[in-house]
Order: structure tokens, then sequence, then C-alpha cells
């Protein structure tokens, strides 16, 4: 009798557990941070002697160089909606996110300067000498992702997620450094010349592989890395023209019942 | 008494400081090779202090340790002398022109967008290889200033830029030859303009 009534325990626990795991539907906020780096060039509005040498892209690591870089930073908070035994999420929520670029010598560091051509007028042409030009553009906007979990365990799981993003400009700060500091009065009047203004939208599209660690229904931690990304959106930079980006972000995943 | 000296000395030097502004870097010349031209510097306004150009199949180009312009004026005369290296040796031809004599560098601008026919009486050539100095019978050509500048950086006058083309056929060694594909970038400044 004893092991009838063993045997019926271990039976209904047996079947408790796909119960369980027919629990498909669960809701969680995400907290992220993440980062990445754009690979670009120079936008041509700028006139730059080359003084700087024969190539003054980013891939030339020559000190005379001129060196461009472009990076992104963010973080957002994002409510996720999973389906599917939890296979497949859906993401959106709120994220803030700055832009910042830069223009200089690779020996800027040391004082050296490049040449910036401001104007012609007539028979006449203005150069100012810069240490460097350095741009800020902070966006608050939308995520709209999908994730996929193609291989869980208990505690451990791998994911690949698609997404697109929209952002609006919310501030935006561009600061030119003179080897001259009294030549900072011709700041406005450089960026007025240059013509580029950062574009209030900011939208890009990416996708990502990363790994999950944690057990279902409790807190997880996600860490990815992302796939080439594309900006969709132009001038979001004056300084540079974006090809793609890559990076990474980190999450923390809390459910909510 | 020493510093009544030495305080005028002091601000002298700043007002002589202050009226141009003489700049290393932009001294130095930046060679950034014509792909359709090989062996000659791309045609700029940037003023790179290059030049170049072929005689008959050989490159006569600037080169980094030689000035690559001067300009003397004396008197009426104008000459322009570019030096550089043809050859693995060192040249200079010089571009004379009677009846032109800016006082300063800045006056050069007038030269902006203006053609010398250099077959004209009171224009002719030089060429100076070492201590020969070989006039040359030039029997067509021209030399172009497309674009003449005065620059000034950080609101202070540096240097005027020449830049422009030129073209001639002459004798050498009672040969004819063409001198072809000719151009020029160059800064003209306190360092190599002479007035005298």
């Amino acid at each position: 009798m004893k092991r009838n009534y063993l045997f019926l325990i271990f039976f209904l626990s047996i079947k408790a557990i796909p119960v369980q795991s027919q629990d498909s539907n669960n809701f969680a906020i995400n907290f992220e941070v993440g980062s990445g780096i754009v690979m670009g060039e120079l936008n041509k509005n700028w006139n730059v002697r080359q003084d700087v040498g024969s190539n003054y892209y980013y891939s030339d690591y020559n000190s005379n160089s001129l060196y461009t870089d472009m990076t992104i930073a963010y973080f957002g908070i994002k409510p996720e909606f999973t389906f599917a035994y939890n296979k497949i999420g859906v993401i959106t929520g709120l994220r803030f996110t700055r832009i910042n670029s830069n223009m200089a010598k690779y020996s800027a560091s040391e004082g050296d300067y490049f040449y910036l051509l401001n104007k012609v007028d007539g028979n006449n042409t203005e150069y100012f000498r810069i240490n460097n030009i350095s741009q800020d553009n902070d966006y608050l906007g939308f995520p709209f992702e999908i994730r996929y979990i193609f291989y869980q365990s208990r505690t451990f799981g791998l994911y690949f997620k698609a997404g697109t993003e929209i952002n609006f400009k919310l501030n935006s700060k561009t600061d030119i450094q003179f080897l001259n500091e009294p030549m900072e009065t011709y700041q406005n009047e450089i960026l007025e010349n240059v013509g580029v203004t950062p574009n209030p939208i900011y939208s890009s599209v990416y996708s990502s592989i990363g790994i999950k660690i944690g057990k279902r229904n409790r807190v997880n931690y996600n860490f990815e890395i992302f796939l080439p990304s594309y900006i969709r959106t132009p001038d979001n930079s004056s300084i540079v023209v974006p090809n793609s980006y890559s990076g990474f972000q980190f999450s923390v995943q809390v459910p909510v019942k | 008494m020493k510093k009544y000296i030495v305080l005028p000395l002091f601000l002298l030097l700043l007002i002589i400081s202050g009226c141009s502004s003489e700049d290393y870097q932009l001294e130095k010349s930046v060679f950034i090779e014509d792909i359709t031209n090989p062996g000659l510097p791309v045609y700029s306004e940037w003023g790179y202090n290059t030049f170049g150009a072929y005689i008959d199949r050989e490159v006569f180009v600037s080169n980094d340790s030689d000035l690559p312009a001067k300009i003397i004026v004396n008197a009426d005369t104008f000459n322009l002398s570019f030096k550089g290296t043809l050859d693995s040796e060192i040249v200079t031809l010089r571009f004379t022109i009677i009846g032109f004599s800016p006082a300063d560098y800045p006056d050069l601008v007038s030269l902006n967008d203006s053609t010398i026919d250099l077959t004209a009486d009171n224009c002719f050539i030089t060429l100076i290889k070492d201590t020969t100095i070989l006039k040359l019978d030039v029997f067509q050509g021209k030399l172009y200033f497309k674009r003449v500048q005065n620059l000034y950086v950080d609101k202070v006058l540096s240097e005027t830029i020449l830049s422009g083309y030129f073209n001639f056929k002459t004798f050498m060694h009672n040969e004819p030859v063409s001198i072809s594909n000719g151009r020029f970038d160059v800064g003209i400044g306190f360092n190599n303009f002479y007035n005298f």
C-alpha cells in the first residue's frame, strides 16, 4: 500500500512538471546598458588640410594622421512579454542613447593640431588650427525587439535577438578645441560653414547573439554581442558618416508575476 | 638700465611676431600622387608646397628637403623659381617676367586667374643645374595661375598660395623637348619672397 502511495506521489510529481512548463506566457522587466563602436569615415563637409598624411582615416595609426571615432552608449528599461514556452520574447520600452564622435590627430594629446578650412572669401582663405572636435548627441526613444531562445537548460540559455529603434534628439553639443584659445569665439561660425546639423531622429536596426544566466521565473542576467548593425538615419553625427557598428549589451531581467 | 633695453626689445619681438604667422606645419610639403600622372603631385589649392612636370618622360618634382618655390623681385623683374629633383639631380626651373614687380607677397593675388604667354618678349625660362645656367628658347607654352589666395591662419595673414599649371616646348641639347603636365601648389611668405 505504501509503495502504491509512493508511486502515486511520484507519478503526480512528474505530471506536475509539464503543467508548470506549459505556463508559457511570462512578463519581465529588463534593465539594460550597452555600448557600440561605429565604423565610419570623416564627413567631407569638414575641409581638413591633408598635412595629416595622405590617408587620414581611422584605419591609419600613424601618429601624424587624423582619426575619427564614433561611439554609442545607452541605458534603458524594457518590458518583455514571452510566449511559446518562453522561447520567444517581444520587447519594447524606453532607452536613452548618447552618440559621441571625435576628430583629432593621433598626437593631439601632445598638443598637435590640424588645419581646418573655415571659409573662402574672394582671394582670401581662412584656416583655423584645431586640436580636437567632439560632439555629443543625446536621444530618447523606443526599441522594438524580438528574442528567440534557441537553447535553454535549467540555468543557462542562448538566444538570438533582432530589433529596431526610433529615437528623438534631446540635446546636441559640439566642442571645438582651438590651438589658439581666443579663436573660440568663431566656433559657431565654423559650425555654420560646415553646415551639418545633427538629425533630430535616430534610428537603427540591429541583431545580436547572447547568453542568459538564471533560472526560470528568477532574475536572469543577459550578456549579448551585437552582430554588424546599421544606423538608418543620416547625420546623427556631424563628424562621422557611419557604415556599421558593433558592440555589447548587458541586462538584468526581473520577472513580474 | 638693462630693463630699459630688455623691455622694449621684448615688445618689439611681440609686435614682429604678430605681423604674420609663420607656421612650420604649413611650410612642409604634402605630396599626394596624381594617379593619372604617376610621379607627379595631384593638383591642389591647399598650399601643399609641391610642384611637378614631365620633361619628355622624366619626372621633375619637388622634394622634402629643398624649398620648392621662391619669388625674387629685382627692380621690375619677377622671378618664380621651382627647385626640385630631376633624374636624381637638384635642378631649378625659373620663370622670369619683366614688368611685374609686386612689393610684397600679398600683392601676388593680382596674378589670380591669369595666364602668362611664355613666348612673349618680356618672358623667359632658365634651367639651373649645379653651376650650369641654361636659358631656354621657348617656342610654345603657357604659365597659368589658376588660383592665388591670401591665407589667414587664426585670423592672421600667413602666406599667399599660388596654384596653377604650366607647359611649354623648348630646345635642350639641340633637340625639341616638351615640358608637360606641369602643376604647382606653393605657399609664398616671408621665408621665400625676396624684393631687393
